[in-house]
């Protein structure tokens, strides 16, 4: 066809005028009651149909107004058919030998010289007569179906023997088995001779328009595939007559499979195979395909044209399968357990079978196809065999010793082998259940590194997901070695992950990463997941109920998992020791409590220690491979172990393990060379951040205060210890900070302990407390006696000295103004009333009125003098501000004097707040008394 | 619109995920950005760990996050993956920061520099030098709200429930005590059912465990599990004029329950 | 037709049952259609003669006769006719006519050997002819046509050298076409359906299409003067479209409504008339391929 697509255009739009014009001519002339010129009519828009020219699409266009025209004429004449009989009833003369009319009309239409109308003509005729009562349906339905042999012309012959098949669709008998019969093979053959015209259609015209001619071969096949639909239709309705012994299934095997499929595998046509098997596949009934399952893998699939793709035959079928499983898994459920399950539970070994045997006949079969075939076969298994692991075996095996040999897999094969490798994965409901498959590791083990990890996330993602299936589930417990070994020898490629896989993505930094270690490292953000996930994995080893269990199986894993590799310890260790950690203050508050009941158990006290001691030993490992760059988290670490180990009263491993925190912070955070910009950003004014010493300093002593276990003087020998540090900071701010803060280690305000329980701090030397009482009280008469009275009745006792408070206090008191920047200095003196505030509501009796009237004079004076101070810059420094206000400073001198009387005012409002609080408190709570506003 | 509090998510460290309703709940349509259309704020009190996947789904519940640095917190990496994020420049996690709603100043931070940690009355010289009316920190992993000196103080909790260290909320173990007195009878069933699969586990591992299991009482262990267990939790603040009425989300045996605190500033 | 002579007599022939006797509709050579009375061989020929006086005036006859007459015209080499049948009856003796007389006559069990006719280069014709003999010579003659049909019984045996049981026959092109048909018979009554199939054994050609045509052969004389015609009197398409090998086309074709006539062989020795079944097929650059096959045609009661 050299028409351009606009002559195309063109002629379809006469057509269509001419067919409108004769359609038209033939109603009027049907209003008239003139038969005959409206056949003539008729005959002519059919004569449209015989046009070479059009494409596909447009032929359909014609055709389907066509049609809609032949409909016209159809119900006219069963009108005066039905008309004529009932003339013919009332005459009674019911004379047997008048042919009926329509009969008459079937062969007039036939000297229509031409093929296209004539055979039209016969159809509409043929069919209209054919719904009419007594007539000869099966003469005419083969009569018809004989007579379209005439049309050879690809296009032309599929739309009229379509047009047949549409008008006599509800037509076809099939009460009785002749009739059925007759139906079937009706159908039947409309489906041979349709799928050859088609064929043939793809070696019509220029070889160079093949590409064409496919796609137009697309958009007509679903008029191929009407008949098979019918066909499935009439075979599901149709009861068996009388014959007790007809089965729809025994037929479809019989007769319909073998001429069906023979055709199928003779036609040789790509589209028109992929096209009907998949159609055989779908409307086809499931027992009709488990029936003829061998036949179908070995006698057709085996048979098809080379290019077909197996794989995706073989996954239409099983896919068809797997959801009739489901459909009779939902049914059973009611009904009890589904019949066909005996038979159907040997289909993996068919599937098998024929598998082996497309081996044999294509060595040369693609790794896809391999994967794909052998993906279905999973899925197949799993669905109908869910607890019979030994089939996803014999697939893995197989993989393993005959797919994977081949030397230089490309790329591409071991994708493909990811694949499989993925299916039973998705589909596992438990990822324990991949413990069972014997080879699927084996076969793991012979994919490349990279296509190992794509595995094992999938494995990972898989064991973390908490959807199945929309329903929320907890994710499973790896409870005993085994199931551990089982997941975490997957893990071992991500464990072992480098960071960072140099390549010219990052080189050119297309690829995202990011910057540890002070910017000396880079990482990937898809490495940080994948740390993460393996974090989240090991909280997943869990045996309920049994924490001493749990610990040691974390152990091993650490041991034989998460130390492969040492870089990566950073990631994972923090999460495996919280995990141990935590199941051993499990223990530990067990074991107190089985004591508090007279259960006293020595063996699990040295469970305890031990398990101490191996949690230090795994500290430590991480220490030296990171202290460097993360001595801060080890700090934290070693802080957490000290807590829980002061909580289960475990004085030496804790006071052990704050020298440790002492250890960390001389060797790496006195000095850190690494002082990461997050910390030396801030200003001297802002309360929190500061140098990471210092942090470090604050850290240790917000931990301590909350120590209750050791003995007085240990405690003090630490609290000291840490104030010393503090004092030793090198910035004045962060050394007058570190020091007020650590006054809080001398004056505990809240008990901590559980009901009735009493510190050891305190117990150890009653006669040190004695004195402290003492000493207390001596103060508190200075101060307050009603608070005194207070502390009195507390039943448990707090450590606390009033006196070493009021040093902490002081020495704050002298490095701030020991400071250079005055500012600063104000700022920090503010802050130390705030602090005294707290400790006189504490009921420090040092921290009195007196002290903090001193202090809140020196403020004042200080404010004042550096008010004076900025007079001297005069009103100036007042236009500034307003200037300052609008945004408008440029000058680096300027903006800096400005920064300071920036400073200075919130410093002042600062204080003004603290002085209203003061107050406040002074009317509603009756505290401060004696403090001058 | 809503302000959401949020914190100590603690992942992968201590937890796996938040609780999938609690997901659900705040982002309604996951795949849109933002994931939920009634929070116009969302501020998270750190502890993230670098959960990529988790600061992601805070990031996108609301156009804007603000978040300050927790204690575990490695904000180097931190920033960068919020960078990613946000297709910003890398900016400096702060360790604390106030906003304004309506009559309303809040300051917001992780509060483990704050000395004693979670000391009310360190808390509200905080506040004083933040100059705020409501001042949110976590880093204790228990929710609490409460009113002192006039000003609002708002925990919101761990939104994993994820453990920790400290010792154990001593008054809620009493609370706590009581009300197992209570449901005593009711959990009776479940037990039986723990035990028997204890057997079961036990013919398992017999070799291995028996001695050591056999060392701790299971009764115990639960109660003592209990204590040591923290409840996941946020906050969502809803602050009209000089009112801050206060949701509080808790997830308790796989049910989201929700309470109200309001706090209207003098 | 004027006559310049208006004749003195008017004479009218009527056959007996003219009315209900069936007819056939005949082209005139001038285009136009004439009704025809259809008898059968053997059939007697029974009518009567009137014969009517123009004007009332008196009318002498010699004698009235009434002839049934066969006769054959070719057209071979000039207008040639022979009779082969004449039969005549007196129907009055000389008399003079003054008022309408009627006179009944019958020719009986008349046998009339071949069908009549009209082809292009012959004819033949049967008809009545009534001469009124006068004494200056100027007869005036009446004819009359009738038509008559050779009707044969479908079983009586051929009577052709064909046989009458199916025809199948090979054709082809080398390496081109080769393609096998087949007729259920090859004797066809009018009303006759010609059935049977083509089936392709090799097909090379890029057919476009394929008719079934028939053609009849008519051949006046004997050789070496021998004048053949022939008409394509039916043309009718049976395939759209190029069949692949091992396809098989069915042919059917209602004779009834087309206008043939039977075969007729060597009438009287001047002429004959023969039908073929001709198979075209065409491809696609319009080149005709063809096999004719003659069948025969009878006329069946």
């Amino acid at each position: 066809m050299a028409l351009s697509a606009s002559d195309q255009k063109a002629i379809l739009q006469s057509c269509i005028s001419s067919i409108n014009h004769e359609s038209n001519l033939m109603k009027q002339s049907l209003n008239d009651h003139k038969l005959l010129p409206a056949l003539k009519h008729c005959s002519n828009f059919l004569n449209e149909l015989r046009t070479n020219s059009l494409s596909p699409k447009q032929y359909y266009e014609i055709y389907m107004l066509i049609f809609d025209s032949l409909e016209i004429l159809s119900t006219y004449l069963l009108n005066s058919h039905n008309s004529k009989q009932n003339k013919l009833m009332k005459a009674k003369t019911s004379e047997e030998t008048q042919t009926p009319f329509l009969a008459d009309l079937y062969e007039i239409v036939q000297y229509s010289g031409n093929i296209i109308p004539r055979l039209y003509l016969m159809i509409v005729i043929g069919t209209t007569y054919m719904s009419t009562k007594g007539a000869p349906s099966k003469e005419l339905m083969k009569d018809m179906i004989e007579m379209c042999h005439g049309v050879q012309h690809p296009i032309r012959g599929l739309f009229l023997r379509y047009y047949l098949s549409q008008r006599i669709k509800n037509l076809l008998p099939f009460s009785t088995a002749a009739d059925f019969h007759d139906t079937v093979e009706f159908l039947i053959a409309n489906f041979i001779e349709m799928n050859k015209l088609w064929v043939r259609l793809q070696h019509q015209g220029h070889s160079s328009e093949r590409e064409l001619r496919y796609q137009e071969r697309k958009e007509l096949k679903i008029l191929v595939g009407s008949n098979l639909v019918r066909l499935s239709q009439i075979i599901d309705d149709y009861k068996g007559d009388e014959d007790e012994h007809y089965s729809s299934t025994q037929f479809y095997h019989d007769k319909v499979f073998p001429t069906i499929t023979e055709q199928i595998i003779q036609c040789r046509d790509h589209l028109a195979q992929s096209y009907l098997i998949d159609v055989l596949i779908q409307i086809f009934p499931d027992d009709f395909h488990f029936a003829t399952l061998d036949e179908l893998l070995n006698d057709v699939f085996l048979n098809l044209n080379a290019t077909m793709k197996k794989s995706e035959l073989v996954a239409t079928l099983i896919e068809r399968f797997i959801s009739y499983k489901n459909y009779v898994v939902d049914l059973s459920e009611d009904k009890g357990k589904a019949n066909t399950s005996n038979d159907v539970e040997k289909l993996f070994g068919r599937f098998w079978a024929f598998y082996l045997k497309l081996n044999k006949q294509e060595p040369e079969l693609p790794a896809e196809e391999h994967s794909m075939l052998l993906q279905s076969f999973i899925s197949l298994s799993l669905t109908f065999d869910p607890d019979n692991f030994e089939n996803l075996d014999v697939v893995y095996k197989y993989a393993t010793n005959e797919l994977t040999n081949q030397e230089n897999t490309s790329q591409e094969q071991e994708e493909m082998w990811v694949q499989l490798l993925s299916t039973p994965i998705r589909h596992f409901t438990s990822i324990k259940t991949l413990f069972k498959l014997e080879f699927f590791h084996e076969f793991y083990l012979k994919l490349n590194k990279e296509f190992q990890r794509k595995i094992s996330l999938a494995i990972v993602d898989k064991t973390l997901s908490v959807e199945n299936e929309g329903n929320i589930r907890e994710p499973e417990y790896l409870s005993n070695t085994p199931e551990i070994d089982g997941i975490f020898k997957y893990l071992l490629v991500l464990i072992k992950d480098k960071p960072v896989k140099v390549n010219t993505a990052t080189d050119l930094g297309v690829m995202k990463t990011i910057k540890i270690n002070n910017g000396e490292k880079q990482i990937t953000p898809e490495f940080i997941e994948t740390q993460e996930k393996i974090c989240k994995i090991i909280h997943l080893v869990e045996i309920p109920d049994d924490p001493l269990k749990t610990i040691s199986q974390l152990m091993y894993i650490r041991k034989k998992y998460l130390n492969k590799e040492v870089g990566n310890l950073i990631f994972t260790y923090p999460t495996l020791i919280s995990r141990i950690l935590f199941k051993l203050k499990l223990v530990g508050y067990v074991n107190l409590e089985q004591k508090k009941r007279g259960q006293n158990d020595d063996s699990l006290d040295l469970l305890i220690t031990s398990n101490f001691k191996n949690l230090s030993v795994i500290i430590d490992e991480l220490y030296q491979h990171h202290q460097e760059y993360s001595a801060d988290v080890i700090l934290n670490i070693y802080l957490n172990v000290a807590t829980v180990a002061d909580q289960l009263r475990q004085e030496s491993i804790c006071y052990e393990l704050f020298t440790q925190c002492f250890v960390v912070y001389e060797e790496n955070l006195i000095l850190n060379s690494h002082q990461y910009k997050y910390y030396t950003h801030m200003s001297p004014h802002d309360v929190l951040g500061g140098s990471l010493a210092y942090q470090s300093v604050v850290a240790i002593a917000n931990v301590l205060t909350k120590t209750r276990f050791f003995t007085k003087e240990n405690y003090e020998n630490l609290i000291t210890k840490v104030t010393l540090y503090g004092s030793k900071l090198l910035k004045k701010q962060d050394q007058c900070r570190s020091v007020y803060y650590c006054a809080h280690l001398w004056w505990w305000s809240e008990t901590l302990l559980p009901p009735g329980e009493k510190t050891a701090t305190i117990e150890s030397s009653s006669k040190d407390r004695k004195q402290e009482k003492e000493e207390t009280e001596d103060k508190q008469e200075h101060s307050d006696p009603e608070k005194a009275a207070h502390e009195d009745d507390e039943e448990v006792l707090l450590y606390r000295d009033g006196k070493r408070v009021l040093e902490c206090l002081q020495k704050s008191l002298r490095v701030a103004d020991s400071c250079m920047d005055p500012y600063l200095s104000l700022k920090l003196f503010i802050e130390i009333l705030g602090r005294c505030l707290i400790f006189n509501i504490y009921g420090n009796g040092y921290v009195d009125a007196r002290y903090i009237n001193g202090l809140i004079d020196l403020i004042k004076t200080n404010i004042e003098n550096l008010k004076d101070d900025e007079q001297e810059g005069g009103g100036e420094e007042e236009e500034e501000e307003e200037q300052e206000d609008k945004d408008t400073k440029e000058d680096d001198e300027e903006e800096e004097e400005e920064k300071e009387a920036v400073l200075f005012k919130q410093s002042q409002k600062v204080f003004e707040r603290t002085l209203n609080y003061i107050s406040e408190q002074q009317e509603t709570e009756g505290r401060f008394e004696g403090i001058i506003v | 619109m809503l302000t959401l509090a949020i914190g100590d998510l603690f992942i992968p460290e201590r937890s796996i995920d938040l609780p999938t309703k609690f997901k659900k709940l705040l982002a309604p349509n996951p795949n849109s950005i933002p994931s939920n259309n009634k929070i116009s704020r969302v501020v998270c009190l750190g502890n993230i760990l670098n959960s990529q996947e988790s600061l992601k789904f805070l990031h996108n519940l609301s156009p804007q996050f603000n978040l300050v640095k927790g204690e575990y917190d490695n904000s180097t990496i931190l920033s960068q993956q919020l960078s990613i994020l946000s297709h910003n420049k890398e900016e400096i996690i702060p360790y604390c920061n106030v906003f304004t709603h309506d009559n309303l100043r809040i300051g917001y931070t992780n509060g483990y520099q704050i000395v004693p940690k979670g000391d009310p009355l360190a808390l509200s010289a905080f506040s004083r030098e933040l100059d705020v009316d409501i001042l949110i920190w976590g880093g204790s992993h228990r929710v609490e709200a409460y009113t002192l000196d006039g000003k609002f103080f708002v925990n919101p909790g761990s939104a994993t429930g994820a453990i920790t260290f400290d010792w154990p909320d001593n008054e809620a173990y009493e609370e706590e005590e009581e009300a197992n007195k209570e449901t005593e009878m009711k959990e009776d069933k479940p037990d039986e059912k723990k035990e028997e699969k204890e057997t079961e586990q036990g013919i398992e591992d017999q070799t291995e465990s028996k001695q050591e299991s056999s060392k701790i009482n299971k009764e115990i262990l639960s109660e003592v599990t209990e204590l040591n267990s923290n409840i996941p939790s946020f906050c969502l603040l809803d602050i009209q004029g000089s009112t801050c009425i206060l949701y509080i989300y808790t997830y308790l045996n796989g049910e989201v329950k929700v309470d109200k605190v309001t706090y209207t500033r003098d | 037709m004027s006559i310049f002579f208006k004749a003195p007599l008017d004479i009218e022939i009527r056959l007996d049952n003219e009315e209900s006797r069936k007819h056939v509709d005949v082209k005139t050579p001038q285009g136009r259609m004439e009704k025809l009375p259809i008898y059968k061989d053997g059939e007697s020929v029974k009518g009567t003669v009137t014969l009517r006086t123009r004007d009332g005036r008196k009318v002498e006859h010699l004698g009235v006769k009434v002839q049934l007459l066969g006769s054959i015209d070719t057209n071979v080499d000039g207008l040639v006719s022979s009779e082969f049948l004449s039969l005549a009856t007196e129907l009055a003796a000389p008399a003079q006519l003054t008022h309408p007389e009627s006179y009944p006559f019958e020719f009986k069990n008349v046998e009339k050997q071949y069908e009549s006719y009209r082809g292009k280069n012959a004819k033949l014709r049967y008809y009545l002819k009534v001469t009124v003999l006068r004494k200056s010579s100027a007869e005036i003659t009446r004819e009359k046509e009738l038509w008559v049909f050779h009707y044969s019984a479908p079983q009586t045996p051929a009577v052709t050298t064909i046989p009458a049981a199916g025809v199948k026959m090979d054709v082809g092109i080398e390496d081109c076409l080769h393609i096998e048909f087949e007729y259920s018979k090859s004797r066809f009554s009018l009303t006759d359906v010609i059935v049977g199939r083509i089936y392709f054994l090799l097909v090379r050609l890029k057919i476009k299409h394929m008719e079934l045509s028939l053609i009849r052969r008519e051949t006046v004389g004997a050789p070496p003067n021998q004048i053949t015609d022939s008409e394509t009197v039916v043309r009718f398409e049976i395939m759209d479209g190029a069949p692949v090998k091992g396809e098989t086309i069915p042919i059917r074709l209602f004779l009834n409504g087309f206008d043939l006539i039977p075969t007729y062989r060597d009438v009287n020795k001047k002429f004959s008339t023969r039908t073929y079944l001709s198979l075209v097929l065409i491809d696609e650059d319009a080149r005709r391929y063809f096999k004719q096959s003659e069948i025969i045609l009878y006329r069946e009661q």
